[in-house]
């Protein structure tokens, strides 16, 4: 009897473990189901840099994926390629000197428009013609795919999808490879965090540079870095004839403490290398406060207390005086 | 030595012969051969991108009659079943209708985005490179926002794209992360109304970086009845 009772409670836990277990992974399902975006456009890679002749022609590539749950439709197209401040804001339709690529881009009929299926790519050829005029530098152009599809007929804001692929193509010739270190900033002392560092970096030439940024954090009396990028610094492409802003934000520094940063900024191979370090102390204003305060008090306390014993020896003189007499 | 003693020593001899000789056979059959082989695979640099807006029937209904209704939006109720018709217009490839945002005024009135009606386009960005921008652009002059036009044939009905949301006058414009709560004050803007960029993000995203653009509309006491709409382009692109 005992054992029949055994064998039923076995049973029912391991029916029991058994129901948990789908119902986990059913929730797990459906969880995973809701984060996957019905429209989920892709395109890859991001950014292509060529080299192009003059009077000849460039054919390449680029992919264009259904990530989502949904079928679409697609197209392609090319754009200027331009940045309009030192924060490199984009801008897609102002033609210029270094955004003339556009015009001079074409697609394969065949797969410039069509449909994906979930989770299919496919393979978008594009042909650079280039002019035979075409100047020597970098040219830039924004490929595009977009998708008007997921647009209710009685939608009152129809959006359309839309991510680009930069495309940078050099033309050989008289380039200029040279630029300047504008501005290379780390301040010396904060409130509190975030802590940064910050640099501004101008090609003067006309061919695309690629700048590095260094950034290495030290406690005040340890040589253990707290933050060290030397074997993967950070890269950013500057465009010519335009100035790049760039700053790197400490994150996790602590809201007091001495510390020894240092931002060293590389550009190209013409132009030298810019290497700060500085002593940064991070330290809240209350606590700053309260140490003047301190200073203060130390302060008023050694003079009061100066002007005390001045006035105990004045009146120990007349005393002994008065008794002199 | 006894019998039993002898017996014993030959056994033990025959186990010990049988061991040894079963030795190169153990050994051969324990002995093997290892190698290696690096298994790589490339992660290309990408970036993605997913609008959502409240024109979304999947979250009421099923995926089969979202699609459906988007499809034909004036013959298909919440009520109707499902025909097979119905679920071939879906196979047929319309997209279940999850992008657009639809709002619902009254003439002299206004109408500002929030999460609660979901007016408003929730842009989810996805790259493993190291940075990204996102952009707003519309149909009007240098990207900005273009006029709400009535979709009535003939009409020539419109809402200025003028950024002034106030019940009493028409317009309309966009708010990134922070919904807008109350109408203009006077003709000073409460809304962008400029093409450009809306987001500088960091890259690699985890789990996608999500921007919220709101939207805010008004009419004036005669507004045209009707159907109004503009179409709004996100895009992005890497910004290494």
């Amino acid at each position: 009897m005992a054992k029949k009772i055994k064998l039923i409670l076995a049973a029912f836990v391991a029916a029991v473990s058994f129901g948990i277990y789908q119902t986990l992974a059913i929730n797990n399902a459906s969880a995973e189901e809701a984060d996957r975006h019905p429209i989920l456009l892709q395109i890859s890679p991001t950014k292509q840099k060529i080299s192009i002749t003059p009077g000849s022609s460039y054919v390449g590539s680029f992919i264009v994926h259904n990530a989502g749950t949904q079928r679409f439709s697609y197209s392609v197209s090319a754009t200027p390629y331009s940045v309009t401040n030192q924060e490199y804001n984009p801008d897609y339709s102002t033609v210029a000197r270094y955004s003339q690529m556009s015009d001079w881009i074409t697609f394969d009929e065949s797969t410039r428009t069509g449909t994906l299926e979930p989770g299919t790519m496919r393979d978008v050829a594009f042909t650079v013609n280039v002019p035979a005029d075409v100047p020597a530098g970098t040219q830039y152009a924004a490929l595009m795919a977009q998708t008007e599809d997921g647009n209710a007929d009685n939608a009152t804001i129809a959006v359309i999808h839309r991510v680009g692929m930069i495309l940078a193509a050099t033309v050989p010739g008289d380039t200029r490879e040279t630029g300047e270190i504008i501005k290379n900033n780390v301040s010396t002392f904060y409130f509190n965090p975030p802590v940064t560092m910050s640099s501004l970096v101008k090609n003067t030439g006309n061919v695309e540079q690629t700048a590095k940024y260094t950034y290495k954090i030290y406690p005040l009396f340890s040589n253990e870095a707290l933050y060290n990028n030397e074997e993967d610094p950070q890269k950013l492409d500057i465009y010519p004839e335009t100035e790049r802003f760039n700053s790197m934000t400490w994150e996790g520094a602590p809201t007091l403490g001495i510390f020894w940063m240092e931002q060293t900024v590389e550009l190209g191979d013409q132009v030298p290398i810019s290497k700060v370090g500085k002593l940064v102390l991070i330290c809240p204003l209350w606590l700053i406060f309260i140490i003047f305060a301190l200073l203060f008090a130390a302060i008023f306390w050694l003079v009061a207390r100066a002007r005390s014993r001045k006035n105990v020896g004045a009146e120990a003189n007349s005393s002994d005086k008065k008794e002199e007499a | 030595m006894s019998k039993k003693s002898t017996k014993i020593i030959a056994a033990a001899g025959v186990v010990a012969g049988l061991g040894v000789a079963a030795l190169p056979a153990m050994t051969f059959a324990t002995q093997s051969v290892n190698g290696s082989a690096d298994i790589y695979a490339q992660i290309d640099p990408a970036i993605a991108m997913s609008i959502t807006g409240n024109n979304d029937d999947n979250s009421h209904v099923s995926n089969s009659y979202g699609a459906a209704k988007a499809k034909a939006p004036n013959t298909i109720t919440a009520l109707d079943t499902l025909t097979s018709t119905d679920l071939a217009d879906y196979s047929n490839g319309t997209a279940a209708v999850t992008s657009s945002s639809w709002i619902n005024l009254l003439p002299n009135t206004s109408a500002h985005g929030s999460d609660s009606n979901g007016f408003k386009s929730t842009i989810t960005v996805y790259t493993n490179d190291t940075g990204y921008t996102l952009s707003i652009s519309g149909s009007g002059s240098e990207g900005a926002l273009g006029n709400m036009v009535n979709q009535t044939t003939g009409s020539s009905a419109y809402i200025e794209a003028n950024g002034i949301v106030k019940a009493g006058s028409d317009g309309w414009g966009y708010a990134v992360d922070t919904a807008v709560t109350t109408d203009a004050s006077g003709s000073t803007p409460n809304y962008e109304v400029d093409g450009g960029q809306i987001k500088d993000g960091t890259g690699p995203t985890s789990g996608g970086e999500v921007t919220t653009v709101y939207y805010g509309v008004s009419s004036n006491p005669d507004q045209e009845t009707g159907l109004y709409k503009a179409t709004v382009t996100y895009t992005a692109t890497t910004d290494h």
